[in-house]
């Protein structure tokens, strides 16, 4: 990763983060694997890129998991594209990992800023 | 129909292979690649180098990859053994919907696979608890069993004196546990009455080594193990406990014992039985008591325990952790040389064996060596008729599934044309088929318990001593044994018709409406239904065969004689040790009874003797001519050795040949000298022709000096001189002809058991039980304590005997094999002919209109039954033949080719298949025209 952030002036991913900003991306609407990677890096305005490698595992853990189902669709440049849906059981963990993301954040912020 | 299974698979993913999972993973990565190349293009770089920018930036190519592809076969495992779960759960829901909705062609076909797979079950189980179950103790694979083998004759084996016991305990390290063993007969006092009950005489280990706790009370302890101690203690089994009662305060209390009080110490456990598996003893008893206890029927047990030379006590060990049976041989054998050396004569030839311990009784030899055949044949035999019977429920049911297929074609078109695949369609036939199949099996469990529990009490009734510890709750090797049986079964009765119903030809069907009339090949008479039909026809008649030579056997055994008439005779046993009276007060009591009976009116005749023909003991002795010298091809000759009074053959209504019966003296024992026989005096004998033709085939028996070795070189051998020749009775139910008898008075050698016999005047059996109360008054008149251990006529004695019971049983198991496999072949024929019928009603209809009189039709039907059935017949005649050979040795005097019953089974069958023909037709003719030309 460190020689990516050279080129990228990304902040490295904590461990398990990437589900969490996958799911986030897929509950907006169905997408492949480029256009999930694209939203996370074009909302956290660079700052945040997921390796891509890293990535898709998580996408296919998640499949097989049973968070995410997928289907195969036409891209935008009319290729065969794997396309990722969140399921229930997706949605259920998304917002579960959502609100322990912010209780980390939160008390990790509170600890920082403690005199 | 809501809902159809295997039309939902269709709107899911369909199964990926691993060339295609790879292909995706390939064509993802692929697509992701071409589009961040497209993005850096955008920002201004050239091909080549956006290239090499977007796979650096996408991380490890090649072990993502690796990773994706074996994550997404991971996950198609997964998907495909969930789906298979959930279909096979919808195959079974769905069955049991369908099955449910016919309920008569349900239960028809559960009750024949009930037959079918509890025929296989009860035989199983029974086989599981005599050959397969282990033992119920911790660890069983641990115990073996001891034994004493010759040196010089592997074949002879001996029991064990307590001396070599207790040197082979102490100085081998092979064990953790070795003991000692011996059964015995003892009359235990319940209120008025004493009844003989089996004792296990045994070491104070003996319950530590078997590995069972007791439930109440304790075990034997070392001193009451030793040899003359005399300790009056006894431990109960715990059936023996509950019939008296099952109280606690039991432990303590005293029992008479043969006379002596008792102190009861414990109690076993509910599944303790022993060494064995289906008999057990009632009571156990220590060592300590064995000299006053055992009387082993009169083979004249002359020396303590205590004596070296006195081999009484079979051994078993429980094996030390680790220790192979081969090591522990070797020890053992070197342990044998030693205890030679140190005791020439008692251990003289003696070596040890180690070899499985005997499951079904006591024996001196292990089981591979036992003389008696194994039981695996009779067990292969059993099991390969209710496999039959299950092969015939099978063929009946593919029958009934053929049909009913034939009912179902729409149904199948419909789901074909909907897209439900022919190998789903195979497996919800196939669940169909399983669901029915286990349906079945566990109505055929309750039906295998329920027979074996009447089979078993019915013998627990016979037996005159012992618990019958035989628990029949099926355990998981039965219950895993009729799994097996459903399953195959399933695939023997549902494959064949759901591949028949799969076929693509039945999409044509649903343009037929329903199929009435089936497109198909034209069989003729070779149609799959039909030589469905034949085959349970000829299966059918072999078990019918087979049945009925058993029954004819049984037949024959019951009303089997020894050589003399049972009418008018009775039967009385008594032990007078069992109260325990000593030898001169034991011959005055007999002495005086027999006085008794002969003066009550009626009586004609009466006498004793030591054991009785059928009757559940041997007593034999080898026997030579006073010239000839010992040598091991004499070992054959052991006649029957019967000590009995005067009169025995007038009783028994046998002549005597030639020469004289015994005299009172010598029967009685009056006379000082005879009585003293033992010391080297001339004895007198009696010889019955088989045993003169083997020892003096070309002489003249009478006066003929005969020799009974004594076993043991410091011991006299007793010479006897014949005085009688007899002629030859059997001893047992199943001597063919009649086997070598050896008589002594019973003044020249005392056993305290013995029976009389009374030969009444005239009456008829009824008579002889109208009798049967004055005898018992008579006893009890003369000493109120002589226990009455059997009283009867001498026809309820042979009809109570285990071993025609033996072959009874077989007959009653084969004759009922016999009668499901006639059941379900008539079933079979009834419903082929029923589905004929009901498919041809407008032809019928047709040739009614067109003049054809009833009996016409009903000819024309049952023609067809009448060609397959002698088809069938005859096919079956042919096995049943080959099948009889191999019977031939398992019949009780009957010939496997015995006229009655190859011609009667035949007849019974062609009856019965006609009868099933007959009905299906004459309801056809009944049909009006008009209503049969408007059917369909």
């Amino acid at each position: 990763m460190k020689d990516r952030t050279a080129d990228r002036h990304e902040t490295p991913l904590l461990q398990g983060t990437v589900d969490v900003l996958i799911l986030k991306a897929l509950s907006r609407e169905p997408m492949h694997g480029y256009a999930a990677s694209a939203w996370v890096r074009a909302c956290s305005e660079g700052e945040l890129g997921i390796e891509e490698a890293a990535l898709y595992q998580a996408l296919h853990r998640l499949e097989h998991k049973g968070w995410v189902e997928a289907e195969w669709g036409l891209s935008e440049n009319n290729r065969r594209a794997k396309y990722y849906r969140l399921t229930g059981k997706g949605r259920k963990r998304l917002v579960a990992a959502t609100s322990a993301w912010r209780r980390y954040a939160a008390a990790v912020a509170r600890v920082l800023e403690a005199r | 129909m809501a809902r159809i299974p295997g039309l939902r698979r269709d709107f899911r993913f369909p199964w990926r292979s691993r060339q295609q999972i790879d292909r995706d993973v390939e064509e993802e990565l692929e697509l992701h690649l071409e589009l961040r190349v497209r993005e850096l293009e955008q920002a201004g770089l050239e091909p080549e180098e956006a290239r090499r920018q977007a796979i650096r930036q996408f991380g490890d190519l090649g072990r993502a990859r690796r990773s994706l592809i074996s994550l997404d076969r991971r996950s198609e495992r997964r998907h495909r053994l969930s789906t298979l779960l959930e279909e096979a759960r919808q195959d079974a829901r769905y069955a049991l919907r369908t099955l449910g909705n016919s309920v008569g062609f349900t239960a028809v076909a559960v009750l024949v696979l009930a037959l079918g797979i509890g025929a296989n079950t009860a035989v199983f189980s029974v086989v599981n608890h005599l050959l397969l179950r282990p033992r119920q103790v911790e660890r069983p694979e641990q115990l073996v069993g001891v034994f004493g083998q010759s040196t010089e004759d592997p074949t002879d084996y001996d029991a064990f004196s307590y001396p070599t016991y207790v040197d082979l305990r102490e100085q081998s390290t092979v064990f953790a546990q070795l003991a000692a063993q011996d059964i015995g007969i003892v009359g235990v006092a319940e209120g008025e009455i004493t009844r003989r009950v089996m004792a296990g005489l045994v070491s104070s280990n003996f319950f530590a080594a078997v590995g069972v706790p007791m439930e109440r009370g304790r075990a034997f302890t070392p001193e009451e193990e030793r040899p003359g101690n005399g300790e009056p203690v006894v431990v109960l089994s715990f059936a023996f406990w509950e019939k008296r009662g099952g109280d606690p305060d039991l432990v303590g209390e005293t029992l008479s014992i043969n006379g002596r009080p008792f102190t009861v110490i414990g109690v076993t456990r509910p599944e303790f039985s022993g060494t064995t598996v289906i008999f057990s003893p009632d009571i156990w008893l220590p060592l300590g008591v064995y000299d006053s206890m055992v009387n082993d029927f009169g083979s004249g047990r002359e020396r303590d325990l205590a004596d070296r030379r006195a081999r009484a006590l079979m051994l078993f060990g429980r094996l030390n952790p680790g220790v192979e049976m081969t090591a522990g041989q070797a020890e053992l054998e070197r342990l044998a040389t030693r205890l030679e050396e140190q005791y020439p004569v008692a251990q003289e030839n003696q070596t040890v064996t180690l070899a499985p311990l005997p499951r079904l009784g006591l024996s001196t030899r292990p089981e591979a060596a036992e003389r008696s055949g194994s039981l695996a044949a009779p067990s292969l035999l059993l099991m390969g008729m209710a496999g039959i019977v299950l092969l015939i429920a099978c063929l009946n049911l593919a029958n009934m599934l053929i049909a009913r297929g034939a009912a179902r074609r729409t149904e199948m078109a419909i789901r074909v044309s909907l897209g439900g695949g022919r190998s789903r369609l195979l497996r919800q036939l196939l669940t169909e088929g399983l669901v029915l199949a286990l349906l079945g099996g566990a109505a055929g469990l309750v039906l295998a318990y329920w027979a074996s529990r009447l089979l078993i009490n019915s013998l627990v009734n016979l037996m005159p001593y012992g618990v019958v510890v035989w628990d029949m709750t099926p355990d998981l090797r039965v219950l895993l044994a009729t799994f097996l049986f459903c399953v195959v079964a399933t695939l023997f009765f549902a494959f064949g018709p759901a591949i028949r119903l799969t076929r693509s030809d039945v999409l044509l069907d649903l343009k037929e409406k329903g199929g009435a009339k089936s497109k198909g090949r034209q069989w003729g008479w070779t149609s799959p239904r039909n030589l469905l039909v034949v085959a349970q026809i000829a299966l059918s008649l072999v078990l019918l065969t087979a049945g009925g030579l058993f029954l004819r056997g049984a037949q024959a055994a019951g009303k089997a004689d020894p050589g003399f008439s049972l009418d008018e005779r009775i039967l009385v046993e008594l032990d007078p040790s069992l109260v325990g009276y000593d030898e001169p007060r034991g011959r005055e009591v007999y002495s005086s009874l027999l006085d008794r009976l002969q003066a009550l009116p009626g009586v004609e005749a009466v006498s004793q003797a030591s054991i009785v023909p059928f009757g559940p003991v041997y007593t034999s002795r080898r026997v030579l001519r006073v010239t000839q010298e010992e040598t091991v091809e004499d070992e054959g000759l052991e006649p029957q050795y019967y000590r009995i009074g005067a009169d025995y053959f007038r009783t028994l209504g046998l002549p005597i040949l030639r020469g004289r019966d015994f005299n009172l003296a010598e029967a009685r024992g009056a006379a000082p000298e005879a009585a003293q026989e033992g010391a080297g005096a001339l004895g007198v004998a009696i010889i019955d022709e088989p045993l003169a033709e083997r020892l003096f085939p070309d002489e003249d028996p009478l006066g003929q000096q005969i020799r009974l070795p004594a076993g043991s070189p410091d011991r006299p051998d007793r010479f006897l001189e014949v005085v009688g020749l007899v002629p030859g009775t059997r001893h047992d139910i199943f001597d063919s002809e009649p086997v070598p008898h050896l008589y002594v008075p019973f003044g020249q050698d005392y056993g305290p058991g013995a029976h009389l016999y009374l030969h009444l005047r005239g009456g008829g059996e009824a008579a002889a039980v109208a009798m049967l109360p004055t005898v018992r008054e008579e006893i009890r008149a003369l000493d109120e304590n002589l226990p009455v251990l059997g009283l009867m006529t001498l026809r309820q004695h042979r009809d109570s005997s285990p071993m025609l019971w033996v072959v009874q049983a077989g007959a009653k198991v084969f004759g009922l094999f016999g009668g499901l496999a006639l059941l379900l072949a008539v079933v079979g024929v009834y419903g082929v002919k029923a589905f004929v019928v009901s498919r041809r009603t407008r032809e019928l209809g047709i040739r009614t209109a067109l003049g054809a009189r009833p009996g016409d039709l009903v000819w024309l039907v049952v023609k067809e039954g009448l060609v397959l059935t002698g088809v069938g017949v005859g096919i079956g005649l042919f096995l049943a033949l080959a099948v009889g050979q191999l019977l031939g040795s398992l019949l009780y005097e009957v010939s496997a080719t015995d006229p009655l019953v190859l011609v009667s089974a035949p007849l019974v069958l062609i009856g019965a298949a006609l009868l099933a023909a007959y009905l299906p037709a004459r309801r056809a003719t009944r049909v009006a025209p008009t209503v049969a030309l408007r059917y369909e």
